[in-house]
């Protein structure tokens, strides 16, 4: 049965990506189809639950038709376009051994990773105490206010259920199509977005260059080994990816398709955690930079609007109708001063991107350099990018000092396991804008003028 | 849709400059492939061994994992979560394999259940989940429902309580039938069914 659930829900993704535009590439299509398709099936559960219908195979498969039929109503020949290989353009590269090394690389990983998720069954804590049991109760109840919410024993204690439910939806959903181990959906969404980084990527630099910066992407360290848990970091930072760097290729291409998925993106994001609202907030201030620009004021208040509402209608969902506290209480509201705080947060970050390659790798070293290295070339496209990423890591790391540590965790805490993580969002922005720059796009040029002339 | 459109640069497509138009798939000079897919593989292997997260990746992560899968291919995921997990798990699957799915099982308080025990009888974890954490039980327990001894008058399923939990010798003073009171560890009816 989950055979079908996968299946529809590509199809599902891929008629909503045919209605936006039927220009994506292959690559895009499959990868973006995969996300969009998860992220629909996760958000149509809130209205579900809202309407008191059941959340089972019935439901999610109506609910998926529909989608179907309404957004290939006009073009319902266009459903299949796109879905095949230019035949033409793989001779044209001929065979490229690097290409066919890393490709081999990329595959070999991945295989080996999904075997590790599905050897082992969830153990993780946060997934156990967490999107994993809430996924499980809304499998078995067919809604978001389930058994588990009878009583509750403390809002801390449930901070984890109450995270913003795409993680738990999804798995929801597997759980629902006879999954046993939910990490699958985890994999889907790993694999979907290697697809797409490179297919991104490749826009910018040639497909050596692509397919070695897609592999060393995905070998991050941490980032690869949560493609094994049933967490909410990886989708996170694959939704925050495919947001931004969608934003970017708008406002530097100009191609309209993908002003669409960032902000369908951005709205999936703020539905997987609470604290990826600064990434909204930021994309917010480059549309208002760019209307004041180029007249684009509908983009920029359509945008963070549509960004914004899976955020505004679960935290109203939380307390509304769960009668628990949001997640936003353990931000203090007012600015102040804490040298301390800043002092100890700064010495954690340094241990983080700077001193040690054992989270990360060599992602941030890299990134620096290559931000030295294009120190002249400061007019560059690729630098607007640097600038939003520097931009919602600046405000990424505001909100962790704004955060109430004595009615949270403290510091410490979660400086070593939140903070951390949460810099996983910025691992396919840093791999983005090291493959994109001008200097390495030239390094690349040289290499293939080499192999090809 | 804006009514101004920037200008829309050029799409770098190096490739399409040098490649001619028409090529087999064995146009690259082999030299010049292998030349570079080497260089490749190097880097990567200097990296896989200088760059400590990498080679965490590879020899960790990765090798000794699938080596773990192939040396026990069939253990039952009862046995996977019983080597990360320790007596906890034995102890929860034990629990839903002697209740049914809509039991109400009343646990004793936390700190009865980290009570010392003798050296001899298997200890249950006291940090990072383990049946002293509430939604850890419940995850383990699911869809039966968790009432711990503390939440009368509070959890509403504590009026619904079907089942009872014997940890560290504790739960026995919450059952009014006869019972042998010597185990350590079990689940006893809350009730006596005629």
């Amino acid at each position: 049965m989950i055979v079908i659930g996968i299946i529809l829900l590509f199809f599902v993704g891929l008629s909503i990506l045919n209605a936006i535009s039927d220009q994506f590439q292959l690559l895009e299509k499959i990868g973006l189809s995969l996300i969009i398709g998860l992220a629909y099936f996760s958000i149509v559960m809130l209205p579900l639950d809202l309407l008191g219908i059941k959340i089972n195979q019935l439901s999610l498969l109506s609910t998926g038709f529909m989608a179907i039929i309404a957004c290939i109503i006009k073009n319902y020949k266009l459903i299949f376009s796109g879905l095949q290989f230019d035949n033409d353009e793989i001779k044209r590269y001929a065979l490229n051994f690097t290409w066919l090394l890393c490709f081999g690389f990329i595959l070999y990983l991945f295989s080996a990773i999904a075997q590790k998720a599905f050897y082992w069954p969830t153990l993780e804590y946060d997934a156990v105490t967490g999107y994993d049991l809430m996924a499980k109760a809304i499998a078995y109840d067919g809604k978001f206010n389930n058994s588990l919410f009878e009583y509750i024993r403390n809002s801390r204690e449930y901070n984890r259920i109450l995270y913003p439910p795409f993680v738990a939806s999804t798995f929801a959903y597997g759980y629902i199509f006879g999954l046993k181990t939910a990490k699958l959906m985890t994999l889907i969404h790993f694999g979907a977005f290697i697809l797409v980084f490179y297919a991104f990527v490749s826009k910018s630099i040639n497909r050596t260059g692509a397919i070695i910066f897609t592999l060393a992407m995905m070998v991050t360290p941490e980032f690869f080994s949560h493609a094994a848990m049933a967490l909410t970091n990886l989708p996170n930072a694959v939704n925050t990816g495919v947001g931004l760097i969608s934003l970017y290729l708008w406002l530097s291409q100009r191609e309209k398709r993908y002003f669409y998925i960032s902000m369908i993106m951005m709205a999936i994001n703020n539905w997987t955690r609470s604290d990826s609202v600064v990434y909204s907030v930021v994309c917010a201030a480059f549309l208002g930079y760019d209307a004041i620009k180029n007249k684009t004021w509908k983009e920029f208040v359509i945008h963070p609007l549509v960004g914004l509402l899976p955020f505004v209608a679960w935290s109203n969902y939380i307390t509304k109708v769960l009668h628990a506290e949001s997640s936003s209480a353990y931000i203090q509201k007012h600015l102040f001063w804490d040298g301390e705080k800043i002092t100890a947060m700064t010495a954690s970050i340094k241990t983080y991107m700077l001193n040690g390659t054992d989270l990360f790798g060599i992602t941030f070293l890299f990134l620096f350099i290559m931000v030295f290295v294009n120190l002249k070339k400061w007019h560059q496209k690729a630098n607007m990018f640097l600038l939003m990423g520097i931009g919602t890591w600046l405000f990424y790391t505001f909100i962790y000092y704004q955060m109430d540590n004595v009615v949270f965790d403290s510091l410490d805490f979660v400086m070593k396991v939140s903070y951390k993580r949460g810099l996983f969002c910025f691992v396919p922005l840093a791999w983005y804008y090291i493959a994109t720059n001008q200097v390495m796009v030239w390094v690349f040029d040289k290499i293939e003028a080499f192999l090809y002339e | 849709m804006s009514k101004k459109q920037a200008p829309k640069p050029a799409v770098k497509q190096p490739i399409a400059a040098v490649i001619p138009p028409k090529q087999s798939l064995f146009t690259i000079a082999i030299h010049k492939n292998l030349l570079v897919m080497v260089v490749c593989l190097i880097t990567i292997f200097v990296l896989q061994k200088q760059v400590v997260g990498y080679h965490w990746l590879w020899k960790t992560l990765i090798k000794e994992n699938l080596d773990m899968q192939h040396k026990h291919p069939k253990i039952s995921d009862q046995q996977k979560g019983e080597m990360k997990m320790g007596y906890d798990i034995t102890y929860m699957n034990y629990l839903v394999e002697k209740t049914p799915a809509n039991a109400v099982i009343l646990f004793p308080s936390a700190e009865v259940m980290l009570k010392d025990t003798t050296p001899d009888q298997p200890k249950f974890r006291t940090s990072s989940g383990g049946i002293y954490t509430p939604l850890w039980v419940q995850y383990y327990a699911f869809p039966r429902k968790i009432v711990f001894a503390n939440e009368k008058g509070k959890n509403p399923n504590y009026n619904k309580i079907t089942h009872v939990a014997i940890v560290n010798y504790s739960g026995y003073e919450h059952i009014t039938y006869p019972i042998d009171k010597s185990n350590r560890l079990g689940v006893v009816p809350f009730k006596l069914t005629k």
